[in-house]
């Protein structure tokens, strides 16, 4: 089994392509993270309530996930596509401007995934997550059961003040 | 009509947008009065409007309103050497060549120039033979039947559009059958040109029938009268009116742009086909971290 972690970034999506790409090496990774699992499950965060009011249905997890032409399924033995992003609050021009409790935060859901630490990323802060505008953070603490055996981290960055990773994992 | 664009060395995809930079050899064009006349200044421009980003120089020898009259020898000694110049240094710039007459496009062609821009609507005739002998690039032009360098004068058309498509297509034609491949021939409205300010505005507003015959159609815009007198502003102050015009011409899908001010057309163009979405923006990433 393969467990995938790259970010819900909008910017990955065909709709939002620009002539020069703005997250290039970021799309690198999610590309190739994407194409080493096979049929598999998507963990997602439902559309915000507030975006779902106004009618937005399917999850950027999802739209990810159908760009990519990933073939969903649901059994529980199939690989795993978690879209999860840390905080966007590294800087102040990032999204949610600075918070000094930010790069901490990213820094050991970062160390969790690379050694790796699946434990660790039960114990995410959730409310400290929420309050930093991290994504997706249910996804990576229902990884803290995973027997991994080998894991990548392909990219650990916060290129625009929000912390992307994109992890690979051999269960 | 096809799916690129071939000015005479150059190859362009069909929907890319070109700016084609003025360059005037001429010591009276109403813009510059004389500015690039001199070989060095001319020469100066053309590695100015490189810099900027110009696909394609537009060099002149003769200034469009009516004045002295000049021989084709001398517009020859104009442009000829010029031309060649202009190519050795830069082998990727596409050379346009302003001028009505066959013999000087013949010799403009043998010293490098890719396009033929003739203003003049085919008042000479044979220009079409010469572009096919060179494998260059051609512009048919609307002037509704006037002698070059005149001005119009109580100029009518029933429906000016109609006119100028069927001139403009038609010359198209002649051209295609004289031998210049299809990829090479463009078709521009020529405003101002046989036309008062009405007749240049309507050909404007109604460029989406023209971009319709599947010809690529250049516009020259460029701080002319149908821009001042719409404005009441006096030449040098008509950037803004031509910038405005430029837009409604990159949304009806002009897609060469003759221009004094290269750097502010293409972000005028650029910015219209991002709004329409004929193309992406350049480098978007608010709010979608």
């Amino acid at each position: 089994m393969r467990v995938v972690i790259v970010p819900p970034t909008p910017a990955l999506l065909p709709g939002y392509a620009s002539r020069l790409d703005p997250v290039a090496d970021l799309r690198a990774a999610v590309t190739r993270a994407l194409s080493w699992v096979g049929p598999c499950s998507i963990v997602a965060d439902d559309p915000d309530p507030v975006d779902a009011a106004r009618g937005v249905t399917t999850s950027i997890g999802h739209r990810l996930a159908l760009a990519h032409g990933l073939s969903i399924t649901d059994d529980p033995g199939a690989d795993r596509v978690v879209f999860a992003s840390g905080s966007a609050m590294r800087t102040p021009k990032a999204p949610g401007s600075f918070d000094e409790r930010a790069e901490t935060f990213d820094a050991e859901i970062g160390r969790a995934l690379v050694e790796p630490d699946p434990l660790a990323l039960g114990d995410i802060d959730l409310e400290l997550g929420e309050h930093l505008w991290a994504r997706g953070l249910a996804g990576l603490v229902g990884l803290a059961q995973i027997p991994v055996r080998t894991a990548y981290l392909d990219y650990d960055d916060a290129p625009y003040g929000v912390q992307y990773w994109v992890a690979r994992w051999e269960v | 009509m096809t799916d690129h664009l071939r000015l005479g060395r150059h190859r362009f995809p069909a929907d890319q947008t070109l700016m084609m930079a003025i360059v005037n050899r001429t010591p009276d064009s109403f813009y510059d009065q004389g500015a690039t006349w001199a070989e060095d200044k001319a020469f100066d421009r053309v590695a100015a409007v490189v810099a900027e980003g110009a696909e394609i120089v537009d060099i002149g020898g003769i200034k469009a309103a009516p004045g002295v009259e000049i021989g084709e020898e001398e517009e020859k000694g104009r442009v000829v050497d010029f031309v060649a110049r202009v190519r050795q240094a830069f082998p990727d710039l596409v050379i346009s060549v302003d001028t009505w007459r066959a013999a000087v496009a013949d010799a403009v062609c043998a010293a490098g120039a890719d396009l033929i821009n003739d203003a003049w609507g085919g008042a000479d005739p044979e220009l079409v033979d010469v572009a096919a002998a060179h494998d260059v690039a051609i512009v048919c032009t609307h002037t509704g039947g006037v002698t070059p360098r005149t001005r119009p004068f109580r100029i009518e058309y029933a429906n000016v559009m109609a006119s100028v498509i069927a001139d403009t297509t038609a010359y198209a034609e002649r051209a295609l059958a004289a031998g210049v491949a299809r990829e090479s021939i463009v078709i521009d409205p020529a405003h101002d040109f046989g036309k008062n300010t009405f007749h240049s505005l309507e050909v404007t507003r109604r460029l989406p029938e023209m971009v319709a015959t599947g010809w690529p159609v250049l516009v020259s815009l460029s701080n002319k009268d149908f821009v001042g007198e719409s404005l009441d502003l006096p030449v040098g102050e008509r950037l803004t009116g031509t910038l405005a015009a430029t837009t409604l011409c990159a949304v009806a899908g002009a897609r060469i742009y003759r221009v004094h001010e290269v750097t502010q057309t293409r972000h005028t163009v650029d910015m219209a086909r991002v709004i329409v979405g004929e193309m992406s923006p350049r480098r978007a990433i608010r709010g979608l971290q």
